[in-house]
């Protein structure tokens, strides 16, 4: 909500006191017509009534950006990043308040942007120069430079409506870290680079931040941010949330992502459970869901030690996931399962009741049995998914079954960093590791190792029930 | 030193939009821009043909032959007034009529042509209205400048027409680029209108082409004035297109001076309407973003 004041005072090197970048109660608000002629309507009888909705994109955001500062924007899709980007750059005009941009301004907007996709490569950076007032023979001396740099070869010389989006986004940003920007502003276009060619930019960013470039950043890589950031503001719903240290501002963002996910998942889940007497919980949990539905899966929980619904766990407590499952005809054997996933989609552990040999009774038309899991959390910070299934062993395929039902996403959870106990790794073993000293010492001539490390997994086998 | 660019949520105060000075800077600072769209106006209108470049040269040229057969031989019209050209002789000289034609028609196709284009030029470029940083301004100016280039070499094809037929050119031919200052003017004042206009109203694009039709007509470029009824004289010349057409005659064909009070008047009328458009085109630019 607010910004730290030892944050906002300048970072080393600018001696102006003067902000590059300075926004107060600045908003955008977009007039959403439903037919055309209400446009015409609004232009003439404006005064008197109003035909259009309003759309407020953005509200009252307020920042000061010193030269040489970097700062990065977070936020979802649509909380008005791009927008608040498009202000500073000058394509669109603030509905309420006032921008004042103090320097030459290189923007890199959104895919798509910034070139006129007629014009070849070439054409375009010329394009380029003359709206930055660069005279033509000051770019002739900088095109090797940035035709080096983009690496695109002959493309250069085709119009930019035919490149990829690699290729867009190369020459965009040879272009724009050229021509010698006060302020650099990227919305999100590293992403479609390839690795070596972002590592290229990020490190071209390193040097013009070096140089006393003021850079303001959109990324969905909070390590982007955090590592070129010193300060970010995190955006939701077009509103200012929080404005401070990059860190913070991205593990806030993080937060509330994680805490809308769980509110719908325990939301939904509660949901089921609350109208399970009325019908079959079809559309209660939401995700990606599949089966012949002999059983259906009514709600998925994940609770904590004393059987509350929680979102968050920290290291090494135990995670309990609660399946209720409903017959919908009768059924002789179901075998219900889990998977935890993680962020990036990989499934790290899971089981089932017929593999810890726990196993379902025959279940009667509407009868139901609950399902109870419970594993020592040993991931690593972040946020996680649970995928759940029933299945009906030994039929169909060698497949190893019939899905009855599957929801990808049934629930989700989120682990809490824990600065006394580090994960490095995607889930932590229990691991022993010892150090001994040996007794007499050797000549330092000798090659053999002074010191010995034995490291063993004795456990590996415990960590699930 | 690092300009200081404000964006406000409150548009730009009248004052400055009202100063010349504003709109002279704006349009140097961006003179390279300006120059590179103006080749790309040119260049795109033969991109691609066979002939190339020398359809800029081909095309007068073969409208002048069309209207010298239709006036001067089909029609035998003869304005009168071009010396040398069999203009006093009872058999008239074909190519006299069309030549007095073709000077008015091309001075009026400068503007007709900036006006024409004016409602789309703004309105199908959503690229360079939301996704880049343009100065939006400069692209009425680069189609008056195109247009000025074709009209160059439409006056050349006009003079060495003139030196064939008649074997003289007009020794005020140096007073043309005069007479182009108010017409220049009166196109961008259209242009500038009309494009920001063209962003907000679609419609432009429909009605514009049948205004420019109607002012066609309603200018004498392929009657003399003196044809029109006494009573309908001053409605004429009302119409600023009136003096301009026959001062381009004048310094073209007949070797005259324009009449230097005319000429004055238009030329300050001139400036307002182009200082009036821009002012509007900078303070309507502001919602294109969020039209186009």
């Amino acid at each position: 909500m607010s910004s730290d004041p030892t944050l906002t005072a300048k970072p080393a090197g600018s001696s102006q006191g003067e902000p590059a970048i300075s926004l107060r109660n600045v908003g955008k608000c977009y007039h959403i017509y439903d037919k055309p002629r209400d446009r015409l309507k609004q232009a003439a009888l404006g005064k008197f009534r109003t035909f259009y909705r309003p759309f407020w994109a953005l509200h009252d955001i307020s920042m000061d950006i010193m030269p040489g500062e970097s700062v990065g924007i977070v936020g979802r899709n649509g909380s008005g990043k791009s927008t608040l980007l498009q202000l500073i750059a000058g394509t669109l005009t603030p509905t309420t308040g006032e921008i004042r941009v103090r320097g030459r301004v290189a923007a890199l907007l959104e895919l798509g942007s910034g070139f006129n996709p007629d014009f070849t490569g070439r054409e375009n950076v010329f394009l380029q120069g003359s709206i930055l007032g660069i005279p033509r023979r000051e770019m002739e001396r900088k095109f090797d430079a940035i035709a080096a740099f983009a690496d695109i070869g002959d493309f250069l010389d085709q119009p930019v409506k035919h490149y990829s989006s690699g290729m867009y986004a190369r020459l965009a940003f040879s272009v724009a870290v050229s021509v010698d920007p006060e302020i650099l502003i990227v919305d999100e276009i590293l992403a479609v680079g390839d690795m070596a060619f972002q590592q290229r930019c990020i490190a071209r960013m390193r040097a013009l931040l070096d140089s006393g470039v003021t850079l303001l950043l959109v990324s969905h890589s909070d390590d982007n941010v955090k590592s070129l950031c010193r300060r970010a503001l995190f955006l939701d719903g077009g509103r200012q949330q929080f404005l401070g240290s990059a860190e913070e501002a991205v593990d806030r963002y993080h937060h509330h992502v994680r805490e809308e996910a769980n509110r719908h998942a325990v939301a939904s889940g509660g949901a089921a459970v609350a109208a399970s007497e009325a019908a079959p919980a079809a559309d209660s949990l939401t995700g990606l869901r599949y089966g012949t539905a002999e059983a259906r899966i009514e709600s998925v929980r994940i609770l904590d030690d004393a059987g509350r619904p929680v979102k968050v766990y920290r290291f090494g407590e135990a995670i309990h996931i609660e399946m209720t499952i409903r017959a919908m005809q009768d059924v002789q054997c179901l075998d219900a399962h889990f998977a935890v996933r993680d962020s990036v989609g990989v499934d790290l552990f899971g089981t089932g009741t017929g593999d810890e040999r726990c196993p379902i009774p025959p279940l009667h038309a509407g009868q139901r049995a609950v399902v109870r899991f419970k594993a020592e959390n040993n991931l690593r910070p972040g946020s996680y998914g649970v995928t759940v299934t029933l299945t009906r062993p030994g039929e169909g395929a060698a497949a190893g079954g019939v899905t009855v039902d599957h929801i990808s996403g049934a629930a989700a959870f989120a682990v809490l960093a824990d600065a006394s106990r580090p994960v490095r790794y995607k889930i932590h073993q229990a691991v022993e590791a010892t150090c001994t000293l040996e007794a007499a010492p050797t000549p330092v001539t000798a090659p053999a190792p002074p010191i010995a490390t034995t490291a063993a997994a004795p456990t590996a086998a415990g960590t699930l029930p | 030193m690092s300009e200081l660019v404000l964006r406000s949520s409150r548009p730009t105060p009248l004052r400055n939009l009202l100063s010349p000075v504003a709109l002279v800077a704006d349009l140097v600072r961006y003179g390279d821009l300006l120059k590179q769209f103006a080749r790309r106006e040119v260049e795109a209108r033969h991109k691609g043909t066979l002939l190339g470049a020398a359809w800029t040269v081909f095309n007068p040229l073969i409208q002048l032959l069309i209207y010298t057969f239709i006036f001067g031989v089909v029609f035998a019209m003869k304005w009168g007034r071009l010396e040398g050209a069999g203009a006093s002789d009872d058999a008239p000289n074909p190519g006299e009529f069309a030549l007095t034609f073709f000077a008015a028609y091309v001075a009026f196709t400068v503007f007709q042509e900036c006006a024409t284009k004016a409602p789309g030029l703004i309105a199908d470029r959503p690229n360079l209205v939301r996704k880049v940083v343009f100065p939006l301004e400069v692209l009425p100016v680069s189609v008056l400048l195109a247009q000025l280039f074709y009209a160059a070499i439409g006056v050349s094809l006009l003079l060495i027409a003139t030196f064939i037929t008649t074997g003289r050119i007009s020794p005020t031919v140096w007073l043309f680029p005069v007479v182009c200052i108010p017409l220049s003017m009166f196109a961008l004042a259209a242009a500038w209108l009309l494009s920001a206009l063209g962003v907000y109203i679609r419609d432009l694009k429909q009605v514009v082409p049948v205004l420019t039709q109607m002012l066609f007509f309603a200018t004498p470029i392929f009657y003399p004035i003196k044809n029109v009824p006494e009573q309908y004289r001053p409605v004429m010349e009302a119409n600023p297109f009136t003096s301009l057409v026959e001062m381009t005659r004048q310094t073209l064909l007949w070797g005259e001076a324009p009449n230097w009070r005319t000429w004055g008047m238009l030329t300050l009328g001139g400036a307002v309407a182009m200082q009036l458009a821009y002012a509007w085109f900078m303070r309507a630019r502001r919602g294109f973003a969020d039209v186009v």
